[in-house]
């Protein structure tokens, strides 16, 4: 597709350049949603940093575990090789895990342990609108692309040597991320807690990732036992999600049946 | 706080335009001066310095983000990450 592109003479990565547009664009609907529950927005930045920078790395690191040897890898580090390590790809689970630990980690940061469940619904809706861009990044740049596929916007990828057409799975998971998103605004009737916003958004994001996975093209990510590194960690946060929505919900009716 | 943002941004916005393969480092510093940007400008004093820093440190994150994240690397640099790690 389009891995680089030429804005005002100069060659910019798409991928990099949507990845930035959708962490700007989902910081400003953290500070939208933040600004609506009165909350301080520099504490909102820190979080948001906290959250992004570890993310980052998590991503970075879940990458080099499922793809590459750790013994050669820590021989590199030995060797002061980072920048090769640094470059490559990321995989999202690692960002999400990380990313989390970063948030609350901002939290602590800021002195805002109060209202961590008023910053958590804030900030989670927005996660699903940057992956989207992020998804919309992969498709440009042709990583992440889908399995060999000749039905209706079957796409070929020849910047990375995928010349026989596959399915655009980059651009479904964008849509999908994007249902999300749009479901985590909706105003609920139940489960109006910051942190059921988070659990939702688990359990939601590991279904369509857990379905997604079986039409996954590229071949160079973690496999055990017939499902894929990102499956089996789906697997983990729904029941985890779903766990804990049930348990908020049955701390909301003894809470109301107590009153 | 508000000095040691700016500096980082500076640093972050440099990495990020010139330091070819280093972005990575443009990106973590650009994080650290966002995040002492944010918390000097919760002091009242040198609020203007901090804003500085914060606007520096994001500008410098986002340009280190962009060269950083080449994700055609994703595929056509992992064979030769496997093959050479």
């Amino acid at each position: 597709m389009y891995p680089y592109l030429d804005i005002f003479g100069m060659s910019i990565p798409s991928y990099g350049l949507c990845m930035a547009v959708g962490i700007l664009l989902s910081f400003y609907i953290c500070f939208v949603r933040a600004r609506k529950n009165k909350l301080d927005i520099d504490s909102l930045i820190v979080i948001a940093a906290c959250a992004v920078g570890l993310g980052l790395v998590g991503a970075k690191l879940l990458y080099l575990f499922v793809s590459c040897d750790i013994n050669e890898v820590f021989e590199r580090l030995s060797r002061g090789d980072i920048s090769d390590l640094a470059g490559g790809g990321q995989v999202f689970y690692g960002g999400l895990i990380m990313g989390i630990i970063g948030a609350f980690l901002g939290v602590r940061i800021s002195g805002s342990c109060g209202e961590t469940a008023l910053y958590c619904d804030a900030v989670v809706p927005a996660i699903p609108l940057g992956h989207a861009f992020g998804r919309i990044g992969c498709f440009l740049a042709g990583c992440c692309y889908g399995a060999p596929y000749t039905g209706f916007c079957a796409v070929t990828f020849p910047s990375v040597g995928v010349t026989e057409p596959v399915f655009p799975i980059q651009l479904l998971e964008a849509v999908l991320n994007l249902i999300i998103f749009a479901i985590l605004l909706i105003p609920r009737k139940r489960l109006k807690s910051g942190f059921a916003t988070l659990y939702l958004y688990l359990t939601l994001y590991s279904v369509v990732r857990f379905t997604l996975e079986f039409f996954r093209g590229d071949e160079i990510r973690g496999f055990a036992q017939g499902l894929s590194t990102s499956q089996w960690i789906s697997i983990g946060l729904f029941v985890c999600g779903f766990v804990l929505i049930l348990i908020t919900a049955k701390q909301k009716k003894l809470a109301s049946q107590a009153v | 706080m508000g000095i040691a943002s700016l500096v980082l941004g500076i640093v972050a916005i440099v990495c990020g335009l010139f330091a070819s393969g280093f972005q990575w480092i443009g990106a973590i510093v650009g994080v650290i001066g966002i995040i002492l940007g944010a918390l000097g400008r919760k002091k009242t004093e040198n609020k203007g310095i901090a804003t500085a820093g914060l606007v520096c440190s994001i500008v410098g994150f986002s340009v280190s983000i962009i060269f950083y994240l080449a994700c055609v690397a994703c595929v056509t640099g992992l064979g030769s990450l496997i093959g050479s790690v």
